[in-house]
């Protein structure tokens, strides 16, 4: 029984994944307190402020990734806060511009350099450049503006003129984060992560040194919620998710039903 | 002579610019050093890039030149590098190019799809390898059916915090917090003051030239 082919399993998992995806059960959502701690530090900005929004992240973790930029930088732009989009992953620098387009375009924002600018990505130790000069380190955006000609950027210098920094990532360039522009310049750190960077990244939220955690898509469905946006990827793969948990939990106690009784039947028979 | 000594003059002296820019906060260390060993790290990254390109051209070259196993998709690695390398260049990266198209249409599903494909391996790993054979496996198994369970919607939904009489029973998400927060923090943080201590020894041991197997 053990033995059975895995083909079969692909398919319930398929099928455990696909179902939630077409009937998208509402099911309540509870909120984690590491979410909550990012949501209130964006709501403790006063109008104006600067953030920096580092989508760190590629199409391989897109899906569990993107729902979180989307709601943070809807909760941003909400509350009249300034969002600095920028990448330290260049296999995901397309994808920014994306989501800065999408969730402007639905604020009814121009995309004119008073409300966000999207950086892109640049080559080198951009972390430790950020801290001694933002402008001269990226000195043009994404589609090649002089960053010194966005109102945004007027009076920017470096890493001190932003309140917060957010990472995005699927990686451990979250570590780097929390390295220099939160222990070497002082600044308040968040980050969003993939569901199985989170255990990593614990420690440092209990520290102090991390004022949110949004942990995997999970963390993204929280987040919607708590700013009330009920309709976005993260609520809608929920479903997937908890369907896919669920048969997993059942696979593993079904495996180790099997595996008992075997054990018992050889023992019976080598009475 | 000088194959061994200069890489290693090299290490020391810019390991020990790094350095002592934490401790030193004169404007030239804080500045102009800081940011010029930062162009070091940046010219060195594009040669970097540079020899991983040629790498990977050679070693698929090779594989179409004497036809090994799968040689026809170097064909398509070539393409897709001259396409994606051509079309940035000439006509850009930004939004509405041809390079975007490229990248939503091929570079974003067939990521996604490689690394959504691990779900798959993860349920059939758990149904035949997940085993409680011991009182450890045991202890990690119902650990991890907990968090998996409290990490989702459904999990809070159908056992949700309660309470017996004036006891409170926690619920599966809090279960699951306590689980992260506490017996995983502990461990976590131990595991990261080993690597911690560790990295500061080696790091220490090849800016004095003591460790040496990076030079090959």
């Amino acid at each position: 029984m053990l033995r059975i082919n895995v083909r079969y399993v692909y398919l319930i998992v398929f099928i455990a994944v696909t179902i939630p995806m077409i009937f998208q059960p509402n099911l309540p959502t509870v909120t984690s307190p590491s979410v909550e701690m990012l949501y209130k530090e964006i709501e403790s900005l006063p109008r104006g402020s600067r953030v920096i929004l580092s989508l760190d992240y590629d199409p391989s973790t897109e899906p569990e990734l993107q729902p979180m930029a989307e709601a943070i930088l809807r909760h941003c732009f909400r509350r009249g806060i300034r969002v600095f989009g920028m990448t330290m992953n260049l296999q995901g620098q397309n994808l920014g511009t994306k989501v800065f387009s999408k969730v402007a375009k639905a604020f009814h924002i121009p995309d004119d350099g008073t409300m966000y600018v999207y950086a892109g990505f640049r080559v080198g130790p951009v972390l430790l450049q950020m801290g001694e000069d933002i402008i001269e380190t990226f000195q043009t955006d994404f589609v090649q503006r002089d960053l010194r000609s966005l109102p945004m950027m007027q009076g920017v210098k470096n890493l001190r003129d932003f309140e917060l920094c957010i990472s995005l990532s699927g990686t451990s360039i979250g570590y780097s984060w929390i390295n220099w522009p939160g222990t070497r310049y002082g600044k308040k750190i968040a980050l969003g992560v993939t569901g199985v960077l989170v255990t990593n990244y614990i420690p440092f939220l209990q520290s102090g040194q991390l004022v949110g955690l949004l942990p995997g898509i999970k963390g993204a469905a929280e987040y919607e919620h708590l700013i009330g946006y009920e309709k976005g990827r993260g609520k809608q793969a929920m479903g997937s998710q908890s369907a896919a948990h669920l048969l997993i939990i059942l696979l593993i106690i079904v495996g180790n039903v099997i595996y008992f009784m075997g054990r018992r039947e050889e023992r019976r028979q080598g009475q | 002579m000088f194959r061994r000594q200069i890489p290693l003059a090299l290490c020391f002296i810019m390991g020990v610019t790094m350095m002592i820019h934490f401790f030193i906060k004169h404007p030239f260390v804080q500045s102009d050093m800081l940011n010029e060993a930062s162009n070091f790290a940046t010219v060195i990254g594009l040669f970097a890039m540079f020899l991983g390109i040629y790498s990977l051209t050679r070693v698929h070259w090779m594989k179409i030149r004497h036809r090994r196993s799968d040689w026809f998709f170097s064909y398509l690695l070539f393409a897709a590098l001259l396409n994606m390398a051509i079309l940035g260049n000439l006509i850009g990266t930004g939004a509405d190019t041809p390079f975007q198209w490229f990248y939503d249409a091929f570079m974003v599903p067939l990521q996604s799809t490689t690394f959504s494909l691990l779900s798959f391996y993860m349920a059939s790993a758990s149904y035949r390898a997940f085993r409680a054979k011991n009182f450890e496996a045991t202890v990690l198994l119902i650990a991890a059916i907990i968090v998996m369970f409290g990490r989702v919607d459904v999990g809070p939904w159908l056992l949700p915090d309660t309470s017996v009489g004036n006891i409170p029973v926690p619920g599966v998400n809090e279960l699951s917090n306590w689980l992260l927060f506490v017996p995983n923090n502990a461990a976590s943080r131990g595991i990261f003051l080993g690597i911690g201590l560790g990295s500061i020894a080696t790091a220490f041991k090849m800016i004095l030239g003591i460790e040496r197997t990076y030079l090959g």
